[in-house]
């Protein structure tokens, strides 16, 4: 190599490690990611803006949410975190595959409870895909669906996986049963965001979920009000009823196939019970979701109950005869023969759809059978006393 | 053969076994109820509204009743399609009897969501009656197909095999129903394939009880041709049966019988397959005069015994029928064969 050759290399070999000890330094200046800006964070100032709700967390620096969803099973394990922001500033030097820019303009929501939400804030048009589309009752949806603007990606639990590719969402919401097992659509690489509304025991909680939603819809005030609308009214009905002395016994759900699946004492309807100034048999139970009991459990514990609770749909609407043609045994039971069934209809009411946004009601139509002078006059919209 | 003696001591034991497994059954659950609260319910001298003298009388007993009656009327089919058909592993779930059960059921529950024929959105709320009736006009399909079939073909071994293909045929079918089914549905479906002796009314269990004992004292007629169609067609065509007649009646009666029980509790596996052979080491014969007594008693015990097993202690819940009986079943079988073998060599 002749000297010539020799300094434009050496030059070149300056010139190279003074440019990587410039980026390193201005990337030391900064931070490396997203992540980093909520890591460097003092931890005291991060307060979550979800109160109520156990499966997820927001916190907001600088402009950016960072969204944490637990699993439900085990609060303290993170099943992912995403980071959303409207600011184009981030995206400069973005490097996790969590960060999203927000408002996402296309999404595909496997559940009706979820697309309930949509509908309140008024983002269905960002909806391109649905599941399911049989059992959505959702007026607006089903023209939706009907007219071609909406895409069914799984029906009767088959996911489609190619017109999924086709559609290709900027993120789908799905609710995942089991964690354990890989997603059938996970194959697609699509950005998918496990939903866990349906996991969470507090009324509240469930209701909360419509903050997760807005969050990647730049909707967050929007809900914010909805929601403290209905922490407003779910709190002054409680308060109602928590004045009261006299609290009347009340047990849940049926038997079925040699199995009572009965409610755990922690779980969602037990809270409302609890709340409407009720005595859930099993309110000393520990678990969220429900137990399955031996029909003599259940009966030994029930029989002298006041009131029943059970959610359900009948073709021509409930009767005790009906439930009686489904078992003789429930003849023994004092609720049903001083005929005391909280009864609601899931189909007419469309309860699973819109009943996570209405815990309040829920609550104001137990208050309503279990004191029903707290409440003189009012009309009940899921649950009603049979008479 | 075993000596006289140990023969009649095995017919005095197990009704005492009987008698005392059934007291068990009622006296033990995850409800904990005194031995004189038993005594008085059995003698109606307890208190009508009490909760015990419900739970002993209207879910225990009828419990109780269905156990033994289905352990019987299985036990009973599997005999009499193992001498039928001349195979030791003829039972009711090989005729595809028990399959088309499911099929019914699968029919009921699982398509019944997807093709929108569901009476209700909710599937609990079809009640078990409804699914009772779908799983007896499963089973009673596929008997037909088969009786039709053994009608055409003479040959015991064809119309085994073409049960055999029915039963895969039909689970084929119900397994792609379940790939299409929603996970409600399916939780549904799985529950009724776990069994359970407690779907029925004291009124319903009686029924299967008479229902059952009835078809047990016409089998009983039957015992001649039996022992005669154990030592091959021919020799049965040549003492004057007309094998064909009887193959066909042998096969409608297990086939009623496997659909009362699968109707009302699910398919119960394995007792049909099991209690023929423990009989028949026990009592190291053949003979048809003993074996079907022999095999109602063994029936009877090992599913009420296995009903008691399936009611875990300090548990509220019982354990799915079905696991019990294969889980506690097969090892059993496999002892006495064992047993039985060692002793013939010896």
């Amino acid at each position: 190599m002749t000297e010539k050759g020799k300094i434009v290399s050496w030059s070149l070999l300056i010139i190279l490690i003074s440019v990587f000890q410039f980026v390193s330094c201005s990337r030391k200046n900064n931070t490396d990611s997203v992540a980093e800006i909520f890591d460097n964070y003092p931890e005291k100032e991060l307060v979550s803006l979800a109160s109520y709700a156990d499966g997820f967390d927001i916190y907001e620096v600088d402009n950016i949410k960072k969204l944490v969803i637990y699993n439900p099973r085990n609060n303290n394990e993170i099943l992912s975190t995403y980071y959303l922001t409207d600011s184009a500033y981030y995206s400069n030097y973005q490097t996790s595959p969590e960060y999203l820019r927000t408002p996402i303009d296309s999404v595909a929501v496997f559940s009706a409870t979820q697309l309930n939400a949509f509908s309140k804030l008024n983002i269905l048009n960002k909806v391109c895909a649905i599941s399911e589309s049989e059992y959505i009752q959702n007026p607006e949806i089903k023209e939706l669906y009907k007219t071609g603007q909406l895409v069914e990606l799984a029906g009767n639990g088959n996911f489609y996986l190619e017109r999924t590719l086709e559609v290709n969402p900027k993120i789908i919401f799905y609710s995942p049963y089991n964690m354990a097992q890989k997603h059938p659509l996970a194959v697609t690489e699509l950005t998918m965001i496990p939903f866990f509304d349906f996991m969470e025991s507090n009324p509240l909680g469930r209701a909360e979920w419509i903050k997760f939603t807005a969050l990647f819809f730049g909707k967050d005030n929007e809900a914010n009000s909805i929601f403290d609308t209905i922490v407003n009214k779910y709190n002054k009905y409680k308060e109602l009823a928590s004045s009261t002395v006299n609290k009347p016994t009340v047990f849940s759900d049926k038997y079925y196939s040699g199995q009572w699946f009965v409610s755990g004492g922690n779980s969602y309807i037990a809270q409302l019970f609890n709340d409407a100034g009720a005595n859930y048999l099993w309110k000393d139970n520990q678990n969220t979701g429900s137990i399955n009991l031996d029909f003599e459990v259940v009966y030994n514990k029930a029989h002298n109950a006041d009131y029943w609770r059970i959610v359900g749909t009948y073709p021509d609407g409930f009767s005790y005869e009906k439930l009686l043609a489904e078992n003789d045994l429930y003849s023994n039971f004092r609720a049903f023969k001083d005929r005391k069934v909280v009864f609601c209809d899931s189909k007419k009411s469309t309860y699973f759809e819109t009943g996570t946004l209405e815990p309040h009601l829920l609550l104001a139509d137990f208050i309503y059978v279990f004191h029903p002078n707290l409440l003189e006059g009012y009309k009940p919209k899921y649950y009603h006393l049979c008479k | 053969m075993i000596s006289r003696k140990h023969t009649s001591l095995f017919f005095v034991i197990l009704p005492l076994l009987i008698v005392f497994l059934f007291l068990i059954n009622l006296w033990y659950g995850s409800v904990n109820i005194s031995w004189i609260d038993v005594l008085d319910t059995l003698m109606l001298n307890s208190n009508q509204n009490q909760a015990s003298h419900i739970i002993i009388l209207q879910y225990r007993l009828p419990q109780a009743i269905t156990a033994m009656s289905v352990g019987i009327g299985l036990s009973i089919s599997g005999l009499l399609l193992q001498t039928t058909f001349n195979n030791p592993l003829a039972g009711p779930s090989v005729l595809g009897i028990s399959a088309g059960a499911s099929l019914g059921v699968a029919i009921m529950v699982l398509l019944g969501g997807s093709m929108g024929l569901k009476l209700s959105g909710n599937l609990y709320m079809l009640g078990d009656m409804a699914v009772v009736v779908a799983a007896f006009a499963g089973a009673l399909l596929v008997l037909l197909i088969i009786i039709f079939v053994s009608g055409k073909v003479g040959n015991a071994v064809t119309i085994l095999i073409i049960g055999i293909m029915i039963g895969y045929l039909v689970s084929a079918i119900v397994g792609t129903m379940q790939f299409f089914s929603s996970s409600e549905d399916l939780h549904a479906f799985i529950l009724w394939g776990l069994g359970s002796f407690s779907k029925t009314s004291l009124i319903q269990s009686i029924s299967i009880l008479i229902v059952t004992l009835v078809v047990v004292i016409l089998s009983m007629l039957f015992v001649k041709p039996l022992n005669a169609l154990l030592l091959g067609q021919q020799y049965a065509v040549s003492s004057g049966f007309n094998v064909k007649f009887l193959q066909t009646i042998f096969i409608l009666i297990s086939g009623f019988l496997i659909a009362l029980g699968t109707a009302f509790t699910g398919p119960i596996a394995f007792i049909g397959l099991a209690v023929p052979h423990i009989a028949r080491t026990i009592l190291r014969t053949s003979n048809h005069r003993l074996l079907l007594p022999a095999v109602v008693l063994i029936g009877a015990v090992l599913t009420l015994g296995c009903n008691f097993i399936s009611k875990l202690p300090g548990y509220d819940a019982s354990l799915p029928i079905n696991a019990v009986t294969s889980i506690v079943g097969a090892p059993i079988v496999i002892w006495v064969i064992i047993k039985g073998r060692r002793m013939s060599n010896g």
